[in-house]
């Protein structure tokens, strides 16, 4: 199943703020349907990462306690104008995503 | 003389004072469980001997949290970490999220779910010393009175 999600990479001064905010319920599977008794099937991201040229940045491990549609930030240092960033994200079930952000200075509201 | 009134108050005050003590045991018996395992998943997880709190480390947390579902929490590094344990003190499972780095990374932000008031530990590995601080987080339910 496809996780929708959101993603940017804001570079600022040799440092890049990833951003993420992935669609997922992230049910642990002990939940009870009310409706039909029966029990929720487990359903959630275990693991988040960053690789840059193959090496990886960072990698999280995600316990079920994280909120439903989990939102990560991450404030990178080192990082180069334009470097290509690969984020990926894992299910219980092994449905891995990847995708590719480019550190660009954009503008944020909030920064 | 002792009358039947006096006999009254004698047991109505002594009854309410057993209940507040037992209550004031049960809530210490918590803390201490609440404590006691979460040393024990310290002892198990990580190096203690190496622990020391540092203001290296800077845990963010809104002092009220009203959404128990969605508690917004960062973590700042001033220094170069190799890893992260963010954990609820309070929790049986205190683990939320534990990160590897492998490059430098100044801070992290991520939301959780906190069932009540809690502690939030950040415990981060850097040249071979863990590293820790904590915050705490008042969870409320409504006008903010309880939690």
């Amino acid at each position: 199943m496809d996780h929708d999600y959101r993603a940017r990479a804001n570079w600022r001064d040799g440092d890049v703020r990833v951003k993420l905010l992935i669609n997922s319920p992230m049910e642990d599977g002990s939940r009870i349907d009310r409706a039909t008794g029966l029990r929720i099937a487990e359903n959630r991201i275990v693991e988040v990462g960053c690789r840059r040229n193959g090496e990886d940045i960072f990698r999280v491990r995600v316990s079920s306690s994280v909120s439903h549609n989990p939102f990560f930030l991450f404030d990178i240092a080192d990082v180069q104008y334009g470097e290509l960033l690969d984020v990926y994200w894992q299910t219980q079930a092994y449905e891995y995503t990847e995708i590719t952000l480019v550190a660009q200075q954009q503008y944020d509201v909030r920064a | 003389m002792m009358t039947r009134r006096h006999v009254l108050i004698v047991s109505a005050t002594s009854t309410l004072a057993c209940l507040a003590g037992m209550g004031r045991a049960h809530a210490w018996s918590s803390d201490l469980q609440e404590q006691q395992t979460f040393t024990q998943w310290m002892q198990e997880t990580i190096d203690i001997s190496t622990l020391q709190v540092s203001g290296a480390v800077i845990v963010n947390v809104p002092d009220i949290a009203e959404n128990s579902q969605v508690v917004q929490l960062s973590v700042q590094m001033q220094t170069v970490c190799q890893r992260l344990l963010v954990c609820d003190k309070k929790s049986p499972q205190p683990l939320l999220v534990d990160y590897d780095f492998f490059h430098p990374v100044n801070c992290v932000k991520v939301r959780v779910v906190l069932p009540r008031t809690t502690d939030i530990v950040a415990l981060a590995y850097s040249e071979g010393n863990w590293l820790m601080a904590q915050a705490r987080v008042k969870v409320v339910s409504g006008c903010g009175g309880g939690g």
